[in-house]
């Protein structure tokens, strides 16, 4: 039974009737049953020892006497039996009253705000914190307050107050599930946490569907393509550039300055060192310079490490020494290293086999290159030093090792970064910028070739593929001559390999052009073998391929460099 | 071939190129030749080892040895 008002319980059988507002006292005994269990024995123990007893007449067969408990002692004593339980005993009397505050406990429900003290007979005043009433205002039956959630109807008359109902049906609000506030016509289903009946039934208004076909936000995208690299600094466009080059080479090993000039260092994109050139004034350089020892050239902020390899001197007045240089990764092929066979007994990829040849201190970073596995068995090299077997590996799919100029260091990227048909697209970006004015020279020979669209790519062994390859949007024709190579044993192989052969073809102009070489914060820097350079002009501008690269500087610290490129004539396209 | 500067590989490219393919043997004929095909075009190649409906390889003309039949794919690039 619920707890009213003034905290005490009400009895639950008791109906008031009332009356006119005759307050009927409620019976106030009742019978209650107790159920006692058998008495039993205090003691159970106690045994009795009954002795024989006397039969008084021999010819009465019933004649027994009472017989007589031999031992005193020994007799049960049975008294009034106890209850077994001592909580179970009541005193059956009629009951009282529990709290004289009952009698009176119910009176007129009064609005929560207003505090007031009702007159009603005979009963008598309840304490003011119990005459509050906690539930809220009461409206009138007529009235219905529209939450917009509910509508509490509540009766208020007085004489729906003393009606003939149990109170607590008296006080059962209903809870009228009422239309929303906006659309009395709609009502919304809701189950889990979406609507249940989409479209019309949300009252609200207009709106959007969370999860549905319709887009609510209008998503201004950006459709460009995020290009592959940050682009090359612009160039600064001047009427004359006033370069200070430097020019510095030391001994590695003691760190000595040599009286070395006319450098000229070289690199093309299919060899496999950088070559030095160099001029040798005096005599305590030329010894510190000696074959097999390593030196460093460094200008505009870019070193090389080279190893002397060989020097000649001419005799006379000044005599002067020159020596040929060529970068650590020389020391990758004969004779510095041996010939081996080798043949991979277990699958491996192809970016772990180019790593797996570099020897202690040498590493290869990749660029752009998309590996593949090579299956057990299908990569096998017979007597080649690790350079000639790397080179085979690189031939595979049409890539290029560059040598880092100072580090023992391989960049291995493909021989077209990008293809011709690529240079232009709105994801590139060239690695250098070269504008007219800072050409010093420029010169061109054109090499006339037929354009192909595909080709057909194919392994030699039992793990090989056939790829045909066809450039995107051709027919694939006309085809180019079919490269065979141990190492096609994927499609990825085969299609990296095909892009460069259709890269390769079509009629190109080599351009070469002399420019100016600045630190690297400055453009164009220096420009290396492989990279995409945008030449600009007044006129036009161009992309192309570095093939090759030759720094040079003459007896004054003038450093030029010297690059080729490779202009695709648009065949493609 | 690829445009280079490379004084080695434009001194090979000089040299020419054995050719080499794999091909499909027609018919083998009694003066010691083959009718090979290679993608529909035929030609043909000296030496009859490689069977009626085998791959062969052929270098400069001449079957070496049977080659092997290997799946093809089609890509774009």
């Amino acid at each position: 039974m619920t707890t009213y008002r003034n905290g005490f319980t009400y009895r639950t059988d008791l109906a008031y009737k009332g009356n006119d507002g005759v307050f009927q006292k409620p019976v106030l005994s009742r019978a209650i049953a107790i159920a006692a269990n058998d008495a039993q024995a205090q003691n159970p123990a106690i045994e009795t020892a009954w002795v024989g007893i006397e039969r008084t007449d021999f010819e009465l067969e019933t004649g027994w006497q009472f017989a007589q408990a031999q031992n005193q002692n020994n007799m049960m004593p049975w008294g009034k039996p106890f209850a077994l339980s001592q909580e179970a005993e009541l005193a059956h009397s009629e009951a009282i009253a529990m709290s004289f505050d009952t009698e009176t406990a119910w009176a007129k429900p009064l609005p929560a705000n207003t505090e007031a003290i009702s007159a009603w007979g005979e009963a008598i005043a309840l304490p003011e914190i119990i005459y509050s009433l906690h539930w809220s205002k009461t409206y009138r039956a007529d009235a219905e307050k529209n939450t917009g959630w509910l509508t509490i109807t509540h009766r208020y008359e007085g004489e729906f107050y003393r009606n003939k109902e149990d109170y607590r049906s008296f006080w059962k609000y209903r809870l009228i599930n009422r239309p929303l506030a906006l659309d009395n016509s709609l009502s919304t289903g809701w189950g889990g946490y979406t609507a249940k009946l989409n479209d019309n039934n949300i009252p609200w208004g207009d709106g959007f569907h969370v999860w549905g076909t319709e887009t609510p936000l209008e998503w201004t995208s950006d459709p460009t393509p995020l290009p592959d690299q940050p682009a090359p600094p612009e160039p600064e466009i001047e009427d004359f550039y006033n370069m200070a080059t430097d020019l510095t080479v030391i001994d590695v090993a003691t760190q000595t300055a040599l009286a070395i000039d006319d450098v000229s260092m070289s690199l093309d994109i299919d060899s496999f060192a950088w070559t030095l050139s160099a001029r040798v004034l005096n005599r305590a350089s030329m010894n510190l310079a000696m074959p097999s020892k390593l030196i460093k050239v460094s200008t505009m902020g870019y070193d090389w490490i080279f190893v002397v390899e060989s020097y000649s001197s001419t005799r006379g007045i000044g005599t002067t020494y020159r020596i040929q240089a060529s970068s650590q990764s020389r020391m990758l092929d004969a004779p510095w290293q041996d010939i081996s066979s080798n043949v991979e007994a277990a699958a491996t990829t192809w970016k772990q086999a180019a790593e797996s040849l570099m020897p202690l201190g040498w590493s290869v970073e990749f660029n752009r290159i998309q590996d593949y596995i090579i299956p057990a068995g299908a990569w096998s090299y017979i007597d080649k030093t690790l350079k000639a077997a790397l080179a085979d590996l690189l031939e595979a799919i049409g890539v290029v090792a560059i040598p880092d100029m100072s580090q023992q260091v391989l960049h291995i990227q493909p021989r077209y970064k990008y293809a011709p048909w690529e240079y232009n697209a709105a994801s590139t970006e060239p690695d250098v910028i070269v504008h007219e004015a800072m050409i010093i020279s420029e010169s061109g020979q054109y090499h006339p070739a037929n354009v192909h669209n595909g080709v057909w790519v194919s392994g030699n062994s039992r793990h090989g593929v056939i790829v045909e390859a066809v450039r995107e949007g051709t027919d694939g024709l006309p085809a180019a001559a079919d490269v065979y190579h141990d190492l096609i044993v994927d499609v990825d192989a085969g299609r990296q390999k095909a892009k460069q052969i259709i890269a390769a073809s079509g009629s190109k102009t080599l351009v070469t052009l002399e420019t100016i070489i600045t630190d690297e914060q400055a453009s164009p820097g220096l420009i290396t073998p492989g990279m995409l350079v945008e030449i600009r002009s007044d006129g036009e501008t161009w992309r192309g391929i570095c093939l090759s690269t030759n720094v040079a500087g003459a007896g004054l610290p003038a450093i030029t460099q010297t690059i080729t490129v490779e202009r695709d004539h648009g065949d493609h396209s | 071939m690829a445009t280079t500067v490379n004084p080695y590989k434009r001194f090979k490219e000089l040299l020419g190129s054995s050719s080499k393919q794999i091909a499909t043997v027609l018919t083998t004929y009694s003066d010691g030749t083959s009718l090979v095909t290679v993608r529909g075009r035929n030609f043909t190649a000296r030496g009859t080892d490689v069977p009626v409906g085998r791959k062969a390889w052929i270098v400069n003309g001449d079957i070496i040895s049977e080659a092997p039949d290997l799946p093809v794919y089609s890509v774009t690039v």
